[in-house]
């Protein structure tokens, strides 16, 4: 499947972004905009979208992951097992997978999203055509649902 | 000796354009590092908020039960978003 660049920002260089939302058991999170970015090792998502507005996941003993962004700066991140699904560029469901996402709540970046290396790419084969502004994704076959 | 490939006179490989997603001029008017609720066709603001439930709030006040989350940067910040 293609996806056009998104630029959201004016002065903002076109991105890959894909509109997904999260679900666990009978709770689902609302569509946010993710950052397909492979230099993050898990999606990292708010913590905000794991409390009991939306995934209601209890994360106390949930496995802590401790990381670093550009500044250096560590935070920890509560991860968690929680079905993800693609929304295609004309907003319908493309694919779900059972994947492993990062909740963080001092994690603040542009578009607030991103979607990283397990559990992201680790599911899709993804090509970027940055010249042409676009990318592409393709489940792995070995764990199509 | 290594043969030289004289490439001055290849065709650049044709390239297919691909119109982006523009966003921008929609979240123009979204405030710095906010969270920010687009209606489900992204045309249009619908809620924002300092949170995520906050700014999905508002847009279900607006009458938008399927909004789309995006967080504002702030003023002139650019992205590097290696993490790991």
């Amino acid at each position: 499947m293609r996806f056009p660049y998104t630029k959201l920002f004016l002065n903002a260089q076109p991105r890959p972004y894909l509109n997904v939302f999260l679900g666990k058991g009978f709770h689902t999170s609302d569509v946010v905009m993710a950052l397909v970015d492979s230099g993050a090792d898990y999606p990292i998502f708010p913590m905000d979208m794991a409390n009991s507005d939306y995934l209601n996941l209890d994360l106390v003993k949930a496995e802590s992951w401790n990381f670093s962004g550009t500044t250096g700066l560590m935070q920890t991140a509560k991860l968690a097992e929680v079905w993800m699904t693609i929304l295609e560029p004309n907003g319908t469901k493309l694919c779900e997978v059972l994947t492993m996402c990062a909740f963080c709540d001092t994690f603040k970046m542009s578009g607030g999203v991103l979607l990283g290396q397990i559990g992201f790419f680790s599911c899709f084969k993804t090509s970027f055509y940055q010249p042409e502004q676009h990318f592409e994704i393709e489940q792995w076959p070995a764990i199509a649902v | 000796m290594n043969p030289v490939r004289d490439m001055s006179k290849e065709k650049p490989a044709k390239r297919e354009a691909t119109v982006i997603r523009d966003l921008s001029t929609v979240l123009k008017e979204a405030p710095a590092g906010a969270w920010v609720a687009l209606s489900a066709d992204e045309t249009r603001i619908v809620g924002t908020g300092s949170t995520m439930q906050a700014a999905a709030l508002q847009a279900q006040l607006n009458h938008e039960y399927h909004p789309v989350l995006v967080k504002m940067p702030l003023p002139g910040e650019g992205l590097a978003a290696g993490v790991r």
